[in-house]
């Protein structure tokens, strides 16, 4: 390698993908006449390229299904049409009016430190509330031991999971994880006589309102040994009640 | 409601049926990128529907005609970024002692053509997966997302030139981990 050398190398990529202006490109091809050594860069670079190209195929693995169906399920939806609150059941909404509702809440989280004490975690929670129960499958019903064991496996801390209750109408759809300022949470999600109702279990404990309603959305939350929980739904006052009786002895 | 600043008005999927369509063509590669960039194909799931929340969300910015693909793999790769800051990593960890260890050169004889040729996808998966994180994106993005270099400076936030280096040395490495080849 010389001084040469030195100057010409990062054009060598360049070269290789044919990306160099003519100036510069005119110059490499010049001293590549001279310099074995670069020329071996370039066969080295040529070579990498043309592997990576020939398996591109093969390296990009396919998404799976489950995320290709959620995505889709997502752009398929029906459309969206208002009616009085509390009269009508439940339905998957729009993505632009739930687009539109995490804008909204958005400014919440960003003023969080002017607002009334624990809305921005509301915020925060309505906000995961939503795009879970967009994303989430809710025709699976896994089982709720074994949901909590692969939490623990993936993420490292312990979680107790209520199971689904006949009496309560209440299914577990599913244990997504969520991130948050703090770090990540464990975000429970049911489906209450078909409506979405979110169980969120934060690993700290968090200052907040027991109660607060935002966006039509009612969160009750409490803290218990150093953790922080809270139910997040759009439900009617006597049914969140129920919810919240059931959850709040049997999470961890 | 509380807002700082005037914001555009949300302009969703009922107004452009077709951005969903093409923004689901896209669905693979962004995977296959996302499970590149966090080598957990769990960590992959979230970017990825992370990264189609947020396109949904800003559908209204999107010019209509342009690129959408680079435009979602912009996305995608900026969510990353901001993933691992909150995680508190620098999302471009540039080992300088593998830059260093690269070879300086490399023969073009036919034997390492040709073993080079005879590698196995699961092998160049794993070399790739080996290299440090600026340079795998880097590469990822330009000779298996067949990116230009203007698209990937974008993407990954960086001078076209600074590009132009990564993808050099990510090669070289990879040819060296691929080869068995060490310095020189």
């Amino acid at each position: 390698m010389t001084t040469d050398c030195n100057y010409f190398e990062p054009f060598v990529a360049g070269h290789v993908d044919g990306q160099l202006d003519q100036e510069n490109g005119a110059r490499l091809a010049q001293h590549l006449q001279a310099c074995p050594a670069c020329r071996s860069l370039v066969g080295a670079e040529r070579d990498v390229r043309h592997a990576l190209r020939t398996h591109a195929d093969e390296l990009r693995e396919p998404a799976p299904a489950p995320l290709r169906a959620a995505l889709t399920r997502r752009a398929t939806v029906v459309p969206f049409v208002p009616r009085p609150r509390r009269t009508r059941p439940w339905q998957w909404i729009p993505l632009p009016a739930v687009a539109a509702l995490l804008i909204a809440l958005t400014g919440i989280i960003a003023v969080g430190a002017l607002a009334p004490r624990g809305t921005a975690l509301a915020a925060q929670l309505t906000v995961d509330h939503l795009k879970c129960i967009l994303l989430a499958d809710r025709h699976q019903h896994p089982d709720a031991h074994a949901v909590a064991a692969d939490w623990q496996a993936r993420r490292g801390w312990a979680v107790e999971v209520p199971p689904s209750s006949e009496a309560e109408r209440l299914e577990l759809i599913a244990l997504r994880r969520c991130l948050f300022t703090d770090g990540e949470l464990a975000h429970l999600v049911y489906m209450q006589a078909g409506r979405p109702v979110s169980v969120f279990i934060l690993p700290h404990a968090r200052a907040s309102s027991p109660e607060l309603a935002i966006m039509g959305h009612e969160m009750v939350s409490w803290t218990r040994d150093g953790r922080t929980y809270a139910v997040v739904a759009d439900l009617p006052a006597a049914d969140l009640e129920r919810v919240v009786a059931y959850v709040q002895p049997r999470v961890r | 409601m509380p807002s700082r600043r005037p914001r555009p008005e949300p302009r969703g999927a009922d107004e452009r049926p077709e951005f969903e369509a093409e923004a689901l063509a896209c669905l693979d590669g962004l995977y296959a990128t996302a499970l590149r960039l966090t080598r957990n194909p769990a960590a992959a799931d979230d970017l990825v529907q992370d990264t189609f929340l947020k396109a949904i969300r800003f559908s209204g910015q999107f010019e209509p005609g342009t690129n959408l693909r680079g435009w979602l793999f912009t996305i995608l790769h900026n969510t990353f970024r901001n993933v691992r800051r909150d995680a508190g990593r620098d999302p471009v960890e540039v080992d300088s002692e593998a830059i260093e260890q690269a070879p300086l050169a490399a023969s073009t004889a036919d034997p390492e053509a040709l073993m080079l040729d005879g590698a196995l996808g699961a092998e160049l998966k794993t070399a790739l997966d080996s290299l440090p994180d600026a340079y795998r994106q880097a590469v990822w993005l330009r000779d298996v997302e067949d990116f230009s270099y203007a698209e990937i400076a974008g993407m990954l936030d960086v001078p076209v030139g600074t590009v132009m280096s990564r993808i050099s040395r990510g090669r070289r490495l990879l040819h060296e981990r691929l080869t068995g080849k060490g310095r020189r």
